[in-house]
């Protein structure tokens, strides 16, 4: 049957095939360089393959990359469940359900099979790296150091945009326990390794920042948005250049991001989060916020999200409610700073003094740290 | 990649052709476990004991295709590996009884380069030794006659062990009952060296608390097959019938028709003996016809695992080890289960083996049996097969709650074993009551009982063939006393009876087969 399935099926396996490479290196620009239309532009390369060879395995992995690139989390889990119950030993799928489980805020479900990937493939980077993402979102940042420094070692030379990703994964918990001068080299390692490092740009960008560096912070933001002109670059360049006194650039930055951020607020991928905390805290449109980030929640319940969605609701003077979604986005265990800062300003407005002992002095810093 | 997607292409054809991987026996038969030859699980065994029917002994087999003259360092069991037997007594297919084995390995002569040395009364620096070694000096120690303490001088590695039973989640050391360490028998080095290699094993027999017996240490592998006429996309030899064997062929089963592919080659193996009252969930002898004689086992082997969340935070593991394999049926993983999902199901719990149930009720080999014999074979979906993975008759006696659908092996304590005189290499096939797959014994010719097993003779007489591989029995004589295995063969006189070489039974009579 197998036989007849490689020889039968596929009447131009060659042609499959060439689609197939396409869509790969498509994907593989689009990660490295920040640039999502390429995903659309693979997710098309994907239906011609699978039009010449139904049910190519390979071109049914493809996609779910694809979609997870997209930020469709819900059809990505779909269907790399059933990749999964296909070939459950395949631990590329795993990391897919990982990732989509993540993204959506089943963090049990993602820490399953995260596991399943340790178990099944010891040692593997692959299992590492999504344990030390997990790790991150369960408030351990020292354990999610520990294991991105495993993965990074696991990982060949050449494969420099894994690289440049690990360190900078790593070098932003660095930032966040206050080891500049580590996160520093980290980011600066991983910019060799991938010049092209969105993620690494943006990392040195907070570094400037959070170190009172606006002008280097600016400058950096500013290379981000020449290199990759997004609604999100444009919004941490319209921060940089408020946060630097730039009120009057930052104002035309605000206003390019929000017009490209409204633009893509139904799509699947997009800048709502952004767009929440640009209406809450920028423009004072409380209103606007609550109801970009209402929607977002109705499709996922990950941290970030509660996040944005308990800061809008606090902001429309729905402090319990923002406090209670506060907690949701709190429960995993995650001590991201500025989830932490919302927290400390929502207990502060509620008078909930264990809560603001509890949250310190979290907002030292959020804006430069969260993400 | 378009050469990589010919290759898979080709495999995949490969696979119409051919069983996917190990055959019968498992050696390396998943692919995490042909990455961890220490973990992997080459066979399982359960039988009633054949000189005392009131115990059941258990045989976890490890490490496969040990070359006897392989060392320095010879084959140590893994300290980082827990081996676990497994049994259920309740139908459940959850272990109410484990058996736990841990090993500790100690250099006792960290200086020298080899892990075993002695020869006669030892042998020491002759009169033209230059200094600083005196003449007289000892260099050689005395032989290897013993495990531990006189005549154990020259075992530069050695190896304890610990083991416990786990029941009702209460782990219970079982100690010696001279309370002395347990030893893990080392490899047959050679005659020089250990010149009474079966009375320094025998010392490895161990009688523990409840009377419970235990040995663990390299032995001959006694498993048997033509595993490259089986590899070779079934093309057994045409002395053998070309897998289809002559009556007379498949009647005997003390002559081989073709080469012992393992023959010759060592195992490690952990073999336990356990009175059944311990086993049974009555805590009774009980009659075959009793529906809580039948017990289900299985063997395990884990490693300890990294966990994504760390200790003190809340841990995503039930356990601190991960499961690397499992067997219970020696065939289940091997022939049944597809390339993709055999890790998986290697690390899964027989409780949940139902996720593989697809695998179960249309058996690609039936399907290659069917292809290149040209038989007729059962029309799924395969519940003939249902006798291995739940509680039927005839293992289990009528009315056995059938349990769910799990690899496990069923043994019906009750069943007196047979007799050496009238035991049977198809086991329960051949109307041997006391053989596979009631439980499974060293000498069962699994190999091709699974083999008629898959092609569908559970099913009905119509489905009955001569199947096979022509290798009837093992190379080396079993024992019939506790732990039954044949002793390890020796590193210097180790012989692999390969097609074309003389004495293909047992080193005697004619000529393996070439074709």
């Amino acid at each position: 049957m197998f036989s007849l399935l490689c020889a039968a099926q596929n009447p131009d396996p060659r042609a499959a095939q060439d689609y197939i490479e396409k869509a790969y290196t498509l994907c593989q620009r689009a990660r490295e360089g920040a640039k999502p239309a390429l995903y659309t532009e693979a997710s098309g390369a994907l239906d011609r393959a699978l039009e010449l060879f139904p049910g190519n395995y390979e071109a049914l992995k493809l996609r779910v990359a694809v979609l997870l690139g997209l930020h469709d989390f819900s059809e990505a889990l779909r269907r790399a469940k059933e990749l999964n119950k296909k070939v459950p030993d395949d631990i590329a799928v795993r990391g897919y359900l990982v990732d989509a489980e993540m993204a959506l805020g089943d963090y049990e479900e993602a820490e399953k099979e995260a596991q399943w990937i340790l178990d099944l493939r010891r040692g593997s980077t692959l299992g590492f790296e999504k344990a030390a993402a997990l790790r991150e979102a369960f408030g351990d940042p020292e354990g999610a150091i520990e294991f991105y420094n495993e993965a990074l070692l696991r990982t060949p030379a050449g494969e420099k945009a894994e690289r440049a990703g690990l360190m900078t994964r790593n070098a932003r918990l660095q930032m966040a326990a206050e080891n500049a001068a580590k996160a520093k080299e980290l980011l600066e390692m991983a910019l060799a390794a991938d010049p092209g490092s969105q993620d690494a740009l943006a990392g040195l960008a907070a570094l400037a920042a959070s170190q009172g560096n606006y002008t280097e912070a600016v400058g950096l933001s500013r290379k981000r948005v020449e290199q990759s002109p997004g609604a999100g670059n444009t919004y941490d360049l319209a921060v940089m250049l408020e946060r630097s006194g730039q009120a009057a650039e930052a104002e035309k930055e605000y206003l390019a991001f929000e017009t490209m951020a409204r633009a893509e607020m139904g799509k699947t991928l997009n800048s709502n989060r952004e767009l929440v905390f640009y209406y809450a805290d920028y423009r004072k449109d409380a209103a606007q916020a609550l109801a970009i980030a209402a929607k977002e929640a109705e499709k996922r319940h990950d941290s970030a999200t509660l996040d944005a969605w308990a800061w809008a609701l606090y902001r429309s003077g729905k402090v319990a409610e923002g406090r209670t979604q506060m907690d949701r986005a709190l429960a995993p265990g995650v001590r991201d700073k500025g989830y932490l800062c919302h927290a400390l300003q929502i207990a502060t407005t509620m008078h909930d003094l264990a809560a603001i002992e509890r949250f310190g002095n979290a907002c030292s810093d959020s804006r430069a740290i969260t993400k | 990649m378009r050469k990589v997607k010919a290759i898979i292409c080709l495999m995949l054809t490969w696979f119409l052709a051919a069983p996917p991987v190990g055959f019968a026996a498992s050696h390396r038969e998943a692919p995490i476990t042909a990455l961890d030859q220490k973990a992997d699980i080459t066979d399982f065994f359960a039988f009633v004991s054949y000189e005392d029917p009131t115990k059941v002994t258990f045989i976890l087999n490890v490490d496969p295709f040990l070359e006897p003259g392989n060392g320095p360092n010879y084959f140590p069991f893994d300290d980082t590996i827990l081996y676990s037997i497994n049994i259920d007594n309740n139908n459940t297919a959850l272990p109410a009884v484990q058996f736990q084995v841990q090993f500790t390995t100690t250099i006792n002569a960290p200086g020298v380069f080899t892990g075993f040395v002695g020869a006669g009364a030892g042998i020491n620096a002759p009169a033209n030794s230059p200094p600083p070694v005196a003449p007289g000096t000892p260099i050689i120690p005395p032989a290897i006659t013993a495990l531990s303490g006189a005549g154990a001088a020259g075992l530069s590695l050695s190896q304890t062990y610990t083991v416990s039973m786990v029941q009702n989640g209460v782990t219970t050391p079982l100690t010696n009952s001279n309370a002395a360490p347990l030893y893990a028998v080392p490899a047959n080095v050679g005659p020089r060296t250990m010149p009474n290699y079966p009375a320094l094993a025998a010392q490895g027999i161990y009688t523990l608390n409840n009377g419970i017996k235990i040995f663990a240490g390299t032995v001959d592998d006694p498993f048997y097959i033509d595993l490259g006429a089986t590899f070779d996309s079934l093309n057994f030899r045409t002395a053998a019938g070309g897998g289809v064997l002559s009556a007379a062929a498949d009647a005997n089963d003390n002559v081989n028709t073709a080469s012992d592919t393992v023959s010759g080659y060592n195992v490690n193996t952990i073999a336990i003996q356990v009175p059944i009252t311990m086993l049974t969930g009555t805590g009774t002898l009980l009659p075959s016809t009793s529906t809580a004689a039948t017990i289900g086992a299985w063997g395990t082997t884990s490693r300890p695992r990294t966990t994504v969340r760390r200790a003190p935070l809340p841990s995503a593991s039930s356990g601190s080890f991960s499961q690397i394999q499992r067997m219970g049926n020696p065939l289940i993983n091997e022939l049944i289960i597809g390339t993709g999902s055999k890790d998986t199901w290697s690390m899964s719990q027989p409780v949940n083996d139902s996720q593989f149930a697809s695998f179960d009720l249309d058996p690609l080999l039936a399907r290659v049996l069917n292809a290149i014999y040209g038989i007729a074979i059962p029309t799924p979906p395969r519940t003939d097969l249902l006798p291995l993975v739940t509680y039927a008759p005839p293992i289990a006696a009528p009315g056995t709650p059938a349990g769910p659908i799990a690899d496990m092996l069923r043994l019906n304590t009750g069943v007196a074993p047979t007799p050496m005189a009238s035991r049977k290499r198809l086991g329960l096939l051949a109307g041997d009551a006391a053989g596979f797959p009631n439980g499974r014994r060293v000498s069962d010719d699994v190999a091709d009982i699974a083999l008629r097993a898959v092609a569908g003779i559970l099913a009905g007489a119509q489905f009955n063939y001569r199947l096979g591989d022509g290798v009837n029995t093992n190379d080396v004589p079993y024992q019939e006393t506790f732990p039954y295995v044949a002793w390890a063969q020796s590193g210097r006189q180790r012989r692999h009876i390969d097609p074309g070489e003389a004495g293909c039974t047992m080193g005697t009579g004619a000529a393996c087969p070439t074709n």
